[in-house]
């Protein structure tokens, strides 16, 4: 039985600004995905349910995660760990081929993408074992250092197919293309951007993946400055909120899972924004939350998860 | 890693504050490009998106064209003419439809469901109708003011220059479906494209279809082409890669009129490395009705007639191989030890087995016949109780080693494996003890549940023609590659049969050799005046009425190049009907690859 006195202390230190800029990001996400698929008269104008799905999905392993203690993580972060590893050899196996790579494994109607899950299992994983930091360092640098000399024996088809892989070469009419596209949705969107639907870059299809990485261009171009600033300012909400939520964890580990959680946000969303705005290289990096795909979706809702989880067990003991 | 309280609340205080400085930093970044874009160049850029527009366009490689053994074209491109509309225009002029309907003969309300179900965005042009003639095109031009984002393409299609139709093995192209689509997401295939269905053009599709280009132009607020842009290099279209085939059309050719009207296959091969010089399949098809628009009816045609005109039957479907898997049997016994070549015994016409009469197609019997005799004059009582020396599981054993109850991997796809049942399959169809060894007389001569395709049989040939290595049968010789010139030929893996002696391929082929060349040989019809056949005749008896003849054999005897298999459904019997059309598919053969004197005398020379 919950009386009311638990309920009450159990969402006492729960973090709302945190969790509305997360409901408010993906509700941006599913209306821009909605005007991005609009004009495209195949069946990728019902992609806004299946993220609307996505997101019903991702409410529940949210949920999961918020009320789940973090000692049990820290138990059984080598089991995650674990499944993460199997399941991205599971992908080299079986996985769906999407734009060259495997990285899909087909479950039921929607797609899965398990190295999005990887990056989490990692983050708890080396957040428990400093060991495994170290050991990541090195093995980098190794793999730095090795693979010049590798690279230079394979194949220019290999190599290509390595670069397709890695997400450096994703479009065959070149980065260029996309890029003065995205520049001139994002620019000429203005300072109120050209209204919901009306955007003549989004809805004539100038824009490469529109829906799913360049979806910041459509946000811009439709919603303007204005626009472009609330997400700007919503994902500032949730990763400088989620800075204090890490200083101020009761244990180590939960503070550092909590800026592990905070450094996979701020990356992508960099990362991504910097990319569709011309200062950062073209990746195959989604905006989390907002970008269409259940995977990413899923991911950036359980890092939201964590934070949330670890601000509210902050005066627990 | 333990710190002293005091220090550890320093540190965090100085990761917190690095953080909050990093991320303050990052968001700032951010912003300030934002209003770069939008509010400094915003003006700019608005010009730009209103003005400049630049769209990649496809551009479609030509496929790659299909040619036989000695370079002669079996499938090149044509031009043809497919025409497009913009959405936006459909909606936004009075009276284009039925403008439209009535120059395409297309009626309007089917028009209004192509362009709903394939638009992509109201300014994608949609392709309404593929392979215009001239007289419409014609009327497009002229009438092109009252016809506001209607055009056309040039494209290109299919067609077949070959007096040979060569219909299953080079398959047939058709339009890309929704399922298709699917599968091949990504790579790029769009409503109205085609697509490889059957044969080498499914199975090389990725081969043939080239690599698209792209080319930039501009479009105005409508989407309407404005110019090319020239900042911009187009990235030409790869076009696909040239087949050479195995084919030989000249033999092809005849084997296609030899078997005419008839159903049935016939298949060629080199048993050198199994290149497969023709391949015959009746009735078939002209593949050049493909190439054009099919038609309801006939589309109705190729799917439900109950003669199956797609069907490749040399490949697809399975038959009871009757007398021609009698082979199989004398392989098993003999490797097995239960007999020697001179075990004999006295055909009388019939052989009682239980309640049974099991006759042989001779009433009047055989006499006394050893093992050579009873495969020259086919005799079913030798192998009913041969059957019953050797065992149903040593039988079924080494028809799988035979190559039997599994494909050949021809490179045209649709293959069927067969069946070649063995104790637990008929337990399993029959149930346990439900079964009696009357079956296994029933296997011996062909008949029952034993299924092979007539291509698994010409491997049989094959394999004994060169005791036991054996090739990958195939279609396609080699690839050209149109642009680096360059040739890549196929690479063909060679196997042999495991557990079975040169001595008892000899002695098999001793019994083939009578078949063709012995004085009361089955398969006398096949023989040619100065080169030794060596073969074996079936008569298989189905319940789908008269019996299929087949005739299968290599040839010349001693240095084997070519092995055959010939096959007629309901045609009679083997000996009459398909050993008279393996004689003229050998004869034509040999006459074209003359075996030169060198050959003859040989002797030591290993084959290849």
């Amino acid at each position: 039985m919950l009386d009311e006195f638990d309920l009450k202390k159990k969402f006492k230190y729960f973090d709302f600004s945190v969790f509305f800029s997360m409901i408010l990001l993906i509700g941006i996400g599913i209306a821009a995905i909605y005007s991005a698929t609009y004009s495209s008269g195949s069946a990728a104008h019902l992609n806004y349910q299946r993220q609307i799905l996505w997101a019903g999905l991702g409410l529940i392993v949210f949920a999961v995660i918020v009320f789940t203690p973090m000692r049990f993580f820290l138990a059984f972060a080598y089991v995650f760990y674990g499944v993460a590893i199997a399941s991205l050899l599971l992908v080299l196996v079986i996985g769906q081929k999407g734009s060259g790579a495997q990285r899909w494994l087909e479950l039921g109607f929607l797609h899965f993408q398990p190295s999005e899950w990887a990056k989490l299992a990692t983050i708890i994983l080396s957040k428990r074992e400093l060991w495994y930091l170290l050991v990541n360092i090195l093995l980098n640098i190794v793999v730095g250092i090795v693979t010049p000399f590798l690279w230079h024996s394979l194949h220019e088809y290999q190599q290509k197919r390595v670069l397709t892989f890695l997400g450096l070469v994703t479009d065959p009419k070149g980065a260029s293309y996309q890029l003065i596209q995205s520049k001139v949705a994002i620019g000429s969107g203005g300072l109120w951007g050209k209204g919901f639907l009306q955007g003549t870059q989004t809805q004539l299809r100038f824009l490469p993946e529109q829906h799913t990485d360049f979806i910041f261009s459509v946000i811009a171009e439709e919603a303007g400055f204005i626009g472009g600033m609330i997400v700007i300012v919503l994902f500032a909400i949730i990763i400088l909120r989620g800075i204090k939520i890490a200083a101020s964890a009761r244990s180590q580990f939960s503070s550092l899972v909590a800026i592990g959680m905070v450094t996979l946000l701020l990356y992508h969303v960099f990362v991504n924004i910097g990319m569709v705005m011309g200062i950062m290289p073209v990746t195959g990096l989604p905006l989390p939350l907002v970008s269409y795909g259940g995977s990413s979706m899923l991911v950036s809702m359980a890092a939201v998860a964590f934070l949330i989880n670890i601000s509210k067990r902050r005066y627990e003991y | 890693m333990r710190f002293s309280s005091n220090n550890r609340k320093v540190l965090e205080t100085f990761y917190k504050n690095f953080y909050y400085l990093v991320s303050l930093l990052l968001f700032s970044i951010l912003i300030l490009r934002l209003f770069q874009l939008q509010i400094i160049h915003g003006k700019r850029y608005f010009v730009q998106s209103e003005k400049n527009r630049i769209r990649a366009i496809t551009l479609k490689p030509l496929r790659g064209r299909i040619f036989d053994r000695n370079g002669e074209m079996l499938v090149g491109n044509q031009p043809a003419y497919s025409v497009y509309a913009t959405p936006y225009e459909l909606q936004s002029w009075q009276g284009i439809y039925t403008h439209l309907a009535n120059i395409l003969k297309i009626p309007e309300d089917e028009l209004k469901t192509i362009v709903k179900k394939h638009q992509q965005g109201k300014f994608n042009p949609v392709k309404l109708k593929r392979q215009v003639n001239f007289e419409t095109l014609s009327r497009i031009n002229e009438e092109r003011l009252d016809l506001p984002g209607v055009g056309f393409w040039i494209e290109s299609k299919r067609f077949y220059p070959s007096s040979a139709r060569v219909a299953h093995v080079l398959g047939y192209l058709g339009e890309v479906s929704p399922d298709e689509l699917e599968k091949f997401k990504g790579e790029g295939y769009r409503y109205g494209d085609v697509i490889g269905k059957q044969g080498v053009e499914r199975q090389y599709e990725k081969l043939l279809r080239g690599q698209f280009g792209y080319e930039f132009v501009e479009v105005d607020a409508l989407g309407r082409e404005v110019r090319k842009v020239e900042e911009q290099k187009p990235i030409a279209p790869k076009p696909g890669m040239d087949l050479y085939l195995t084919i030989d059309v000249d033999i092809q050719t005849l084997a296609e009129s030899l078997l005419g009207s008839r159903k049935g296959s016939l298949v060629l091969l080199n048993v050198r490395n199994g290149e497969v010089l023709c391949l015959v399949s009746k009735p078939d098809f002209d593949p050049s009705v493909f190439a054009g628009i099919i038609t309801e009816k006939q589309w109705d045609y190729f799917q439900n007639h109950p003669n199956h005109p797609l069907y490749n039957r040399a490949i697809q479907s399975t038959y009871p191989p009757g007398s021609t898997y009698k082979l199989v049997l004398a392989i098993a016994a003999l490797e097995s030890g239960v007999i020697t070549p001179e075990w004999s015994i006295s055909c009388s016409g019939r052989f009682r087995f239980g309640a049974r009469n099991f006759k042989c197609w001779k009433s009047k019997g055989h006499g006394v016949v050893n093992l050579y005799q009873a495969i020259e004059q086919s005799c079913n009582v030798y192998f009913y109780q041969l059957s019953l020396k050797t065992g149903l599981s040593r039988w079924a054993d080494f028809g799988r080693k035979l190559g039997f109850g599994r494909k050949t991997g021809i490179d045209i796809g649709m293959e069927s494996e067969g069946v070649v049942p063995d104790e637990a399959y008929l337990d399993f169809h029959y149930g346990k003890g439900q079964w009696t060894e009357g079956m296994l007389l029933n296997l011996a001569v062909g008949q029952g549940d034993l299924l092979v395709t007539p291509l698994q049989m010409a491997q049989l040939a094959m394999i004994l023609a060169n005791y036991g290595k054996y090739f990958r049968p195939h279609v396609v010789k080699r690839i050209y590659e149109p642009v680096t010139r360059k040739e890549i030929p196929i690479k063909v893996d060679s196997s042999q049969v495991q557990g079975v002696s040169h001595r008892v391929y000899e002695i098999v082929r001793q019994g083939m050799w009578l078949v063709v060349n012995g004085a009361s040989g089955t398969g006398r019809a096949a023989a040619l005046q100065d080169i030794a056949v060596a073969g074996k005749t079936g008569t298989a008896q189905n319940p789908h009425g008269d019996d299929h003849a087949w005739f299968i054999g290599f040839a010349p005897f001693d240095f084997p190049r070519v092995a055959i298999v010939v096959m007629v459904e309901n045609g009679g019997s083997g000996g009459a009907v398909a050993a008279p059309i393996a004689r003229q598919i050998l004869q034509e053969y040999f006459r074209k690859y003359p075996v030169k004197l060198p050959e003859k005398m040989a002797i030591s020379l290993p084959v290849e």
